[in-house]
């Protein structure tokens, strides 16, 4: 059974599924159901330095940028919709290929084009994001954030992160104001 | 007052509004000829409307545990609800209020739309609908107040172009050509989806009145629905004791020739292909506020061909004497007939009445039928036993060709008790066949 964290809470990785080695990040929320224009949700990840920032912009992974320069985090996919059970969109990260001046890789997700749609992350239900063991499936840790936001367009999920040696995954669940390239020029990318 | 955009969310709490007397204050004005009606619904864990009666709207101001009602226009405010989130059944989990469009206007059109939420002392937090956040949304989720740790508010702001039908099939409410989704991959193990509810019937009825009637036609041919299905039902009294809940269901039923039947479980069940055309699905014991309790009793349509000619039927609950004290009045008693989609509900009102005082008034009359080849006419009944009276409820034909139900009956009990009754017995000359 997956551990599930609530807002701010973290775990140990290493300690939970030892000889962990790859794992899936994955993010899903529902579509709405209701009418008017849909949404298209964007899940994006970082790799930081112990500063919290990237290294160059090349550590920016997003939908048009697929996979870091070492291949260590590969984002598999845009879902535009949110159709569809289970995750919609997932990152893979390799633990041990992950460079060691990388601190750790945060995941966020934004809204698409949001202030045009006027949309928020209140309007959007059942978010999760979750830490799948590759070689298994098995789900280790979950975090549902449907309560923790509101009016945001742009939420950190959840980062992996080191520390003492060993990998750990928080449930961040923190809002941003101004999308996605507010948040990417927040961490030091070039826009 | 805190204003509320539209996704935006809160804790109660933190807007300094208690749950026992939440008010929620609804204004929304659409161009004439175009109006709005405005209703509540009562839904569980998984957003779905799983007890028809949680859906407060013109027609049934409130929910059976009259934690939610609905107050009408006051003042500038086309409608206020006031609520008791503390009395809400535990599965009730989420209150979603929502506006629908009469006429040719839509959500666009709004004049004038805001939401408030409060208490009885003031206003707490305001929700302003702009009209350019919506095109031709018919019906519209205004708020939504929902369980999660605690009770919670959302703006939600977000509907339907296909008016009521859209918003019920969202809740659940006409589910049956939806495919069931695929299973998910997730490890983590999901509580199984509850049963669906049934097609909520907007024709429903509801009789309060002795002297209403409501007539239901049968239907002729394949798709005629194959049941009369009688339900009472009856809540917890939320007087800590859970062994004073019990009430039973018993049916009267009057032949064409002027004798009587008598149906109660679990000794006189009854039978539903042959004589008497009518069986009780069992004895039910404990209610809770919860869960009300609720006894069935399903009918043949065909009962009065089967038998000849029309048949009375009195519908009523029995406290048992070893219950102990409780005024019945305090279960609050209703009974509803579900045939096919049609659904009328006869839930008089016992507490207005002095025997809900007197808790040795064993026997509450809730409604009356009379059933013919054609149809069903049914009525409320408010009629209660005598005082320490365990007759039963009696029904005859009149001269006119109508029922009459009066509360002199024999008395019958139950199980180890049945021997009991001759002596109650020995004076009245009246007998169930």
């Amino acid at each position: 059974m997956a551990i599930s964290l609530s807002k701010g809470g973290n775990v140990s990785l290493s300690k939970t599924a030892p000889g962990l080695t790859n794992i899936l990040i994955g993010l899903g929320w529902d579509a709405r159901s209701t009418d008017g224009a849909g949404f298209d949700l964007d899940a994006s990840a970082f790799l930081l330095t112990s500063e919290g920032k990237v290294r160059s912009d090349a550590d920016f992974i997003f939908f048009n940028q697929k996979e870091s320069a070492d291949g260590s985090v590969k984002h598999l996919g845009d879902n535009t919709t949110g159709a569809g059970d289970g995750d919609d969109e997932v990152v893979k990260v390799n633990l041990a290929g992950v460079p060691a001046d990388v601190d750790k890789v945060s995941v966020s997700v934004t809204i698409h084009d949001a202030e045009a749609r006027k949309q928020n992350f209140g309007m959007v239900s059942q978010a999760f994001v979750r830490v799948v063991n590759e070689a298994d499936g098995a789900e280790i840790v979950r975090y549902d954030l449907s309560e923790d936001f509101s009016v945001e367009t742009a939420l950190v999920f959840g980062e992996v992160y080191r520390h003492s040696g060993e990998w750990k995954f928080r449930a961040v669940g923190q809002g941003f104001q101004g999308g996605l390239g507010a948040m990417a020029k927040n961490y030091g990318v070039n826009i | 007052m805190t204003p509320l955009a539209r996704g935006q969310k809160s804790t109660l709490s933190s807007l300094g509004v208690g749950i026992s007397g939440v008010k929620v204050q609804v204004t929304l004005r659409v161009p004439a000829p175009s109006t709005v009606d405005l209703s509540c619904f009562g839904l569980d864990a998984q957003g779905r409307l799983s007890d028809e009666r949680y859906f407060v709207f013109y027609n049934q101001p409130a929910s059976p545990c009259g934690s939610i009602q609905a107050k009408g226009t006051a003042g500038d405010v086309d409608q206020t609800f006031v609520l008791n989130l503390a009395g809400l059944p535990a599965g009730i989990k989420r209150l979603v209020f929502a506006a629908t469009i009469d006429g040719a206007a839509s959500m666009k059109d709004i004049s004038k739309g805001y939401v408030q939420v409060g208490d009885s002392g003031k206003t707490a937090a305001e929700f302003r609908l702009q009209p350019a956040d919506y095109a031709g949304e018919k019906a519209l989720m205004l708020i939504e107040l929902y369980w999660k740790d605690e009770w919670r508010l959302a703006a939600t702001g977000q509907g339907f172009n296909g008016g009521l039908a859209a918003l019920l099939k969202h809740f659940g409410g006409e589910v049956a050509e939806e495919k069931p989704k695929p299973a998910t991959a997730a490890p983590v193990s999901k509580p199984a989806p509850p049963p669906l509810p049934a097609k909520v019937s907007l024709s429903k009825i509801t009789l309060t009145k002795p002297g209403q009637t409501h007539r239901v036609s049968l239907e002729k041919g394949a798709g005629a629905p194959a049941k009369l299905i009688v339900k009472a039902s009856w809540t917890d009294n939320g007087d800590d004791s859970d062994s004073n809940d019990d009430l039973d269901l018993r049916v009267g039923m009057l032949l064409p020739d002027g004798r009587m039947k008598f149906i109660q479980a679990p000794d006189f069940a009854g039978s539903f292909d042959s004589m008497p055309f009518a069986r009780h699905l069992g004895d039910v014991t404990v209610a809770s506020l919860n869960a009300p309790a609720t006894e069935t009793v399903e009918v043949n349509p065909a009962i009065a061909q089967r038998m000849g000619g029309r048949v009375g039927m009195v519908f009523s609950v029995y406290s048992a004497v070893s219950n102990g004290a409780v005024s019945v009045a305090s279960l609050r008693p209703i009974m509803k007939m579900e045939y096919g989609n049609q659904v009328v509900e006869c839930a008089f009102d016992f507490m207005k009445i002095a025997a809900s005082k007197d808790d040795t008034v064993y026997s509450y009359v809730i409604g009356l039928a009379v059933i013919d080849a054609e149809g069903i006419t049914l009525e409320p009944s408010g009629l209660t036993s005598h005082p320490g009276s365990e007759n039963t409820p009696w029904l005859q034909w009149t001269a006119e060709g109508g029922l009459k139900a009066t509360m002199d009956g024999p008395a019958v009990f139950k199980g180890s008790l049945a021997s009991k009754a001759a002596s109650f017995n020995k004076n009245n000359p009246r007998r169930y066949i």
